[in-house]
């Protein structure tokens, strides 16, 4: 197991040198200056101020020049600042990155749990009442875009809250603004605000998790140790449990690692419809603003967390099947 | 022994009467096995041979309880005098693994590749014994010594991918005969296997099931299988027996064109030199509609009218009980040879 974990740590260093290259090529091969440079070259002497602000910019180096110190810089923990509002990239990104990942744990953690349940005690009775009911709901939420859902539930929660006459679901924020409460206090208050941006992304999540689970459920289910556990005389239940189960999460493991970018794009949305000051706004303002070092960091940010969830996922998938330790 | 004409006054240790097993299919009812009895004594190792789709391995399935939801099986299976299919679940778990148990024919599909060997054999040990994890251990280990793994207490520890086909069927054997059965099943314990480690298989498979003490049923399609191992030979075409008899009496002098079909297509040492083995024409039918009358019929070269419009009834000829009308001939130029 060790020899596997030090093998998975040092393809993902690989695999991090790589996110760094099109982290800084996605955005170094756009002129950032594109629309300025068009003003500038219509003036007299535009030409010359053009010169500057390259020089000035560092787009006057060759490319391996500049991605060279931009690597160098980010070792040192130095993201550069926004263009945009003069602050670290390091600073906004400590900021959003919490608020996101409440987001994304949330989501991922129950969705698998609910998933894998739902995908389980669907396989077990195939074509039974709970199977035909989850199928119909997987099916709708896996097709409905993740920003009508949201904008759904947003709608929905406001209905909710005037119904009851007491706010129960926040639509806006991750927390109230001028929050001045203790430690539980706070923490209530951010709960009110995850559940229904969480719940849009566990419906999506659970979705394919769960048709995931009760596919590779039912697979097992056939197959031939199965039948030996049975002959054994080992309790149903303890068959499942013990021996299909850990065989059926497998595919749901290396699924859930798979996917993992994809919710950070469901997040992006997410956090758009929801108004949340995370990762997700951070992103779309660096965007807009042109902010290239921002735009930068965060992808460089959010390509190492896909790296170190494919990782962890290597690991689980090692710690429940021998073969892959050893292969 | 005594001729399986006249049973014996012991209760059998399993006793399968008029077994029908059908199993619906989109296409219609796949007819399995129409109509099959046969009974197993203590301590007395039967063959069922066959070829594939005869029926030989849905009926000891039937006899454990796992054949899918699906199946529709009628008639009795009684183990020492209790009806089994009529058994609850929790009833029927309690008798698997511990009186009657079963080695598969895929060793490479039948162990579960996330657990060690050792594990799976203990566990079978624990449901039944409710044992102490260490002593089962120990006991996983000592079965596994008694199937010939070499390095049994380090070889315990080991996932079935880590060892060769033969070494996982012996493990299979060790989990099967963990509870010292009443009665083992084998179905096609060596198909799966390289030739040249299947004799070996079938020796430790005697020696296990000396060493339990249990009675045992081969299933096979191999007659050469049957030949080392099986005191009493059952041979089933298209969901019925063609032919049952004590298994050297049946080898010397086939009663039914189909057994000596059979027998025909084993290559032989003792055979004069250039004779050409001969394969049995056609194949066998569907069982969506198997046809009337005696379902060899089309493939049999002794076959005339009477046989594809009446089902012929297993009958006493000589020294076994044959279901074929032209038993009598077939059997009389046996003797000639």
């Amino acid at each position: 197991m060790l020899g596997y974990a030090t093998r998975k740590l040092l393809i993902s260093v690989v695999v991090l040198f790589f996110a760094t290259l099109v982290a800084f090529l996605l955005v170094a091969t756009v002129d950032p200056i594109a629309e300025q440079r068009v003003f500038l070259l219509s003036q007299p002497g535009g030409a010359e101020q053009v010169q500057r602000l390259e020089a000035s910019l560092g787009l006057d180096r060759p490319l391996i020049e500049r991605y060279g110190s931009w690597l160098g810089d980010m070792f040192t923990g130095d993201m550069g600042t926004s263009t945009d509002n003069g602050r670290a990239v390091t600073t906004l990104l400590g900021e959003a990155i919490p608020v996101t990942l409440r987001l994304v744990i949330a989501a991922t953690v129950i969705s698998v749990i609910l998933g894998v349940a739902v995908g389980v005690v669907s396989a077990m009775r195939q074509y039974g009442k709970f199977d035909n009911i989850s199928t119909f709901f997987a099916f709708l939420f896996f097709a409905m875009p993740v920003f009508w859902l949201g904008a759904l539930l947003k709608d929905l929660g406001i209905r909710f809250n005037d119904w009851w006459g007491r706010r129960i679901f926040f639509t806006i924020g991750e927390q109230s603004p001028r929050l001045d409460a203790d430690f539980w206090g706070t923490w209530a208050d951010r709960a009110g605000h995850i559940i229904l941006p969480a719940l849009t992304l566990i419906a999506i999540q659970l979705a394919a998790t769960s048709r995931f689970q009760r596919s590779a459920m039912l697979d097992v289910l056939e197959s031939d140790y199965i039948r030996t556990a049975r002959a054994k005389g080992v309790p149903r239940r303890r068959v499942i449990t013990h021996h299909a189960l850990r065989n059926a999460l497998l595919p749901v493991v290396s699924y859930t690692g798979l996917t993992f970018g994809t919710l950070i794009g469901g997040t992006v949305v997410t956090e758009v419809v929801f108004n949340w000051k995370g990762m997700g706004r951070l992103f779309l303002e660096s965007l807009l603003n042109g902010d290239v070092a921002v735009t930068q960091g965060w992808l460089l940010a959010v390509g190492i967390s896909v790296i170190i969830v494919n990782l962890l996922t290597d690991l689980a998938y090692g710690s429940l099947d021998p073969r892959v330790r050893d292969g | 022994m005594t001729s399986p004409a006249s049973p014996r006054a012991e209760v059998p240790v399993l006793s399968v009467q008029d077994l029908e097993v059908v199993f619906p299919t989109p296409d219609g009812d796949v007819q399995a096995v129409r109509g099959v009895s046969w009974d197993i004594y203590e301590g007395e190792v039967l063959a069922i041979a066959g070829e594939s789709g005869s029926g030989k391995s849905v009926s000891v399935m039937a006899a454990l309880g796992l054949l899918p939801s699906t199946a529709r099986v009628s008639g009795t299976i009684s183990y020492r005098g209790q009806d089994v299919t009529a058994m609850a679940d929790k009833e029927l778990e309690k008798l698997r693994g511990s009186a009657i148990s079963m080695v598969f024919q895929d060793p490479m599909t039948s162990l579960n590749p996330v657990m060690t060997v050792g594990a799976q054999i203990a566990e079978g040990v624990r449901v039944h014994q409710r044992t102490k994890t260490a002593i089962a251990r120990s006991k996983a280990v000592e079965l596994l010594d008694l199937v010939g793994i070499p390095n049994a207490p380090q070889r315990v520890d080991s996932y079935p991918h880590e060892l060769s086909g033969g070494m996982r069927q012996r493990a299979m054997i060790a989990m099967a005969i963990a509870n010292d059965p009443d009665l083992l099943i084998a179905d096609e314990p060596t198909t799966a296997l390289d030739v040249t480690i299947q004799a070996q298989v079938l020796d430790v498979l005697e020696r296990a099931r000396e060493a339990a003490g249990s009675a045992l049923v081969v299933i096979t399609h191999d007659l050469g299988v049957v030949a080392r191992t099986a005191h009493r030979l059952l041979v089933m075409y298209a969901g019925r027996i063609a032919e049952t008899g004590m298994a050297d009496n049946v080898f010397e002098r086939p009663a039914h064109p189909y057994t000596a079909g059979l027998l025909d297509a084993i290559p032989r040492l003792d055979a004069p030199k250039g004779t050409r083995l001969m394969p049995i024409d056609g194949t066998p039918p569907s069982m969506l509609a198997p046809p009337p009358g005696c379902a060899f019929a089309p493939r049999c070269p002794r076959a005339t009218d009477i046989c594809s419009q009446e089902t012929p009834e297993l009958r006493p000829i000589g020294t076994q009980l044959t279901a074929c009308h032209h038993a009598e001939d077939q059997y009389g130029e046996a003797e000639d040879v």
